[in-house]
């Protein structure tokens, strides 16, 4: 087993069954630049991450230990993770504060080093509070969970009959809309979580578009605002959605499905990968009108395969 | 309900039909290419009063039907329709047939009453059907009640642990019209 992040691959290293270790191995690094584990018991788990002296401040314990987090809540259903650091380690402090653990308790001479006993910081996170903040990154876009706020953000596409052509639903009333952000909002509390919705915000600006993944149907939705159509949004959107159902959430097959007439939606798809794998002819009746749709596959493997 | 044709009966399950669907629903050569089965006692008692409750349900969502021949009181196969959810316009049909009834032309006269009694009676606009990658068997009944071909699903369909390839077929009420 391997798990992939954007530079790293964590080599699963078998020893017993309540602990999962792994080698860190760096693109571009013959030798492996570190390890990590996870101590698993009672559906909670402390974890550690080692990253060899010369590849430290590279921001590789973060992300090392980001996947681990992913690994724990999503592949084993932890409930709980924790981590321990020296006192003074204020690098690992940060790294923590940083993929969302909270400090938890400050123990005095707890650990004994060199002969000297030293102070603790512990950390935890919670099921619910890594999937109320799950956020995903791309080269120039964030996804990230719905806020009550984003409701004009939001209402602005999905009030537009243009925007929602190829939609079976809308143009939106505020209503509709309204429903739309108490239902996303309220998928972030679900336990186990099987509906990841985002929003799309440009780094550094606003919402731009949405997108939703539902892992029991193993299927993902996309839209953007047509004022940022053509502009290469759509399969950065679409990669990171097939990221997060192979990468994160270990599903071996993903589909997307459009109307039969949207060609922005089909060369997006193609361009990320998906092959074209039915073709339903007016399978069904959108605002009164009977429309054909394509929906798209595919398999961890062939993702694998077209991994850079 | 019962539907006819020239060789069969559609009708209703009910509780002696046990042995009889025990027979084919153990049979590992006629469930290979479905995602369930075989089935053992308990497996056939849970069907049966699945198809009973599902029958006595209103409104309709699932038909589960017994196939028999018209002259003889058990049945040899079951064909079942479910009515989509979301969309009550559409319905996927299907099928399970015994070993040594195959290759005689049953499985397209149920699958074309079936066709007949979802479109006229029922009112349905659209029918689609699904079967294993491999299974040229069913696909070849679904052609022959001139379903149209879909697409084939790649690894889209788990079987006893297995991942596998499935074909989408379907039809719409003006093309059969």
């Amino acid at each position: 087993m391997i798990l992939h992040t954007k530079r790293l691959a964590l080599m699963f290293v078998p020893s017993c069954t309540n602990r999962a270790a792994f080698t860190i191995n760096a693109v571009g690094e013959t030798a492996s630049i570190g390890h990590c584990e996870l101590d698993i018991g009672n559906e909670q788990a402390c974890f550690s991450v080692e990253v060899g002296e010369p590849y430290k401040d590279n921001g590789y314990g973060a992300e090392a230990a980001g996947r681990l987090l992913d690994y724990g809540f999503l592949e084993r259903g932890l409930h709980r993770i924790t981590a321990v650091c020296d006192g003074e380690n204020y690098a690992a402090a940060n790294m923590l504060g940083k993929i969302g653990m909270r400090r938890e308790a400050e123990f005095q001479k707890s650990r004994r080093l060199g002969g000297e006993w030293r102070d603790e910081l512990a950390y935890a996170i919670l099921y619910e509070d890594y999937m109320r903040d799950l956020t995903l990154e791309t080269d120039r876009l964030i996804l990230r969970q719905f806020r009550p706020d984003d409701f004009d953000a939001v209402h602005s596409y999905a009030s537009d009959a243009e925007n929602t052509r190829f939609m079976l639903w809308g143009p939106n009333s505020p209503e509709d809309t309204a429903k739309f952000m108490r239902r996303v909002i309220a998928t972030a509390a679900q336990e186990p979580r099987t509906n990841f919705e985002f929003a799309v915000c440009l780094k550094g600006g606003g919402l731009i578009g949405a997108c939703g993944l539902d892992s029991v149907n193993a299927g993902y939705g996309i839209i953007l605002h047509r004022d940022h159509w053509k502009h290469g949004y759509g399969p950065e959107i679409c990669r990171a959605m097939i990221d997060l159902a192979f990468g994160k959430l270990g599903l071996s097959r993903l589909t997307a499905s459009c109307d039969e007439e949207n060609y922005g939606s089909m060369r997006i798809m193609e361009r990320s990968g998906m092959r074209r794998e039915l073709h339903h002819i007016r399978n069904r009746i959108v605002r009164g009108e009977e429309r054909g749709e394509y929906v798209y596959a595919i398999l961890s493997d062939e993702y694998e395969r077209g991994r850079p | 309900m019962r539907l006819q044709t020239q060789r069969l009966v559609l009708r209703e399950y009910c509780p002696d039909d046990f042995s009889a669907v025990m027979g084919y629903n153990s049979d590992m050569d006629v469930v290979r290419y479905v995602p369930w089965g075989p089935h053992n006692e308990d497996d056939v008692r849970n069907f049966l009063s699945a198809a009973e409750y599902c029958a006595a349900k209103f409104p309709r969502e699932k038909y589960y039907l017994a196939v028999c021949l018209k002259e003889a009181e058990n049945p040899f196969g079951t064909a079942v329709i479910y009515i989509d959810k979301e969309q009550p316009d559409t319905a996927m049909i299907g099928w399970v047939y015994r070993k040594d009834f195959w290759g005689r032309g049953y499985g397209t006269e149920a699958a074309a009453e079936l066709i007949r009694f979802c479109f006229q009676d029922l009112g349905l606009r659209r029918l689609y059907a699904i079967c294993d990658g491999e299974n040229a068997a069913s696909a070849r009944i679904m052609e022959k009640c001139d379903m149209r071909f879909e697409g084939r699903t790649k690894k889209s369909r788990t079987i006893r642990g297995e991942a596998r390839d499935a074909l989408y077929y379907a039809i719409l009420r003006d093309e059969w019209e």
